[in-house]
């Protein structure tokens, strides 16, 4: 961090490559779109490197990296609040031309994995924690830290979550 | 069927099976599913839960975002005050500050009045030596004493 600070681009690619892939898998999860994931996960490192001059060595990167990502994923997804009669899915998100056409998602969703569905239809934030620690291995510990939020309130956030899972999995026949 | 225990057990499952319990009530729970069928089932559809969620496919990079923060990764820095830039900064700024004093002693109200005083001196030490101002000003610059 300190050679990206005083403007070492090799040093910043190799951060960049060497975390893109999980940054973009958790992004594309909260947000449920590839495009979108993608100009997200650049602004991710941008601020990354924007912010190298005040990175605070004694936290962990991974919690800060993974909370500018939350971040912006949570941000992008208040913002689509105001086109809530737009179905969650991400075919419509990225069709080019925009419009939704809920028919669509209906005959798409069918194919689509039940419990990526699930996970879609879960709150941000039980989303985020889902994913830190299903998918990024976190301890409930880091997911604190990274949320910004107490180790109990990460508990309670993950019990609240698997719990609607199991209910909407069980209810499709799946695990739970 | 200990009621207790049983709604303990749905409140603490996930940090049961992710290992975050103290030792001592992890082995309570562990205990309590041991003799209870309902919550033994609870247990197995939350491993396989996790189970589904572990064979999720992760998603890839549509393209390598190194591509797209490369080109703007100079601008996303900023100015950065690099070695060589802060040797010249420095420098530019003394430079300054002998300029600055140089123009000052040459503007400020004791030079004015220096001029007429020199003058006078020359005109005083010509008369008396018969030589021109000229002659015994740049006679100090060939080291001859006067």
């Amino acid at each position: 961090m300190e050679r990206i600070a005083r403007g070492d681009a090799g040093a910043a690619r190799i951060l960049v490559e060497r975390w893109e892939r999980p940054v973009f898998a958790f992004v594309e999860r909260m947000v449920g779109s590839r495009e979108e994931a993608q100009d997200l996960s650049q602004e991710v490192f941008l601020r990354v490197c924007a912010s190298a001059r005040r990175y605070d060595r004694k936290g962990r990167f991974r919690s800060w990296l993974f909370r500018i990502a939350g971040n912006l994923a949570r941000t992008s997804l208040r913002r689509r609040k105001i086109l809530r009669w737009v179905p969650f899915r991400p075919e419509i998100h990225d069709r080019k031309g925009g419009g939704a056409r809920p028919d669509d998602g209906v005959e798409r969703e069918e194919e689509r994995s039940r419990v990526r569905a699930a996970l879609e239809r879960l709150p941000a934030r039980q989303r985020q924690a889902v994913l830190l620690r299903r998918f990024e291995e976190m301890s409930y510990r880091e997911i604190a830290s990274t949320m910004k939020i107490s180790v109990a309130a990460v508990e309670s956030l993950l019990q609240r979550a698997m719990k609607a899972l199991r209910a909407e999995l069980s209810g499709n026949g799946e695990a739970g | 069927m200990n009621r207790v225990e049983c709604r303990r057990l749905e409140e603490r499952i996930e940090a049961l099976l992710d290992g975050e319990l103290a030792d001592a009530e992890q082995a309570a729970l562990v205990r309590h599913i041991g003799s209870c069928e309902k919550c033994a089932a609870v247990r197995a559809g939350a491993k396989r839960l996790h189970a589904a969620l572990a064979a999720e496919k992760r998603p890839e990079p549509l393209r390598p975002v190194w591509a797209a923060v490369g080109d703007r990764f100079d601008r996303a820095i900023g100015p950065r005050a690099s070695t060589a830039f802060r040797l010249a900064a420095t420098f530019a700024a003394a430079a300054g500050i002998i300029l600055g004093l140089f123009i000052g002693s040459l503007t400020g109200p004791s030079a004015a009045g220096n001029e007429g005083t020199w003058s006078d001196i020359g005109s005083t030490l010509g008369a008396e030596s018969g030589t021109s101002l000229d002659e015994i000003y740049l006679s100090g610059f060939d080291g001859e004493s006067s």
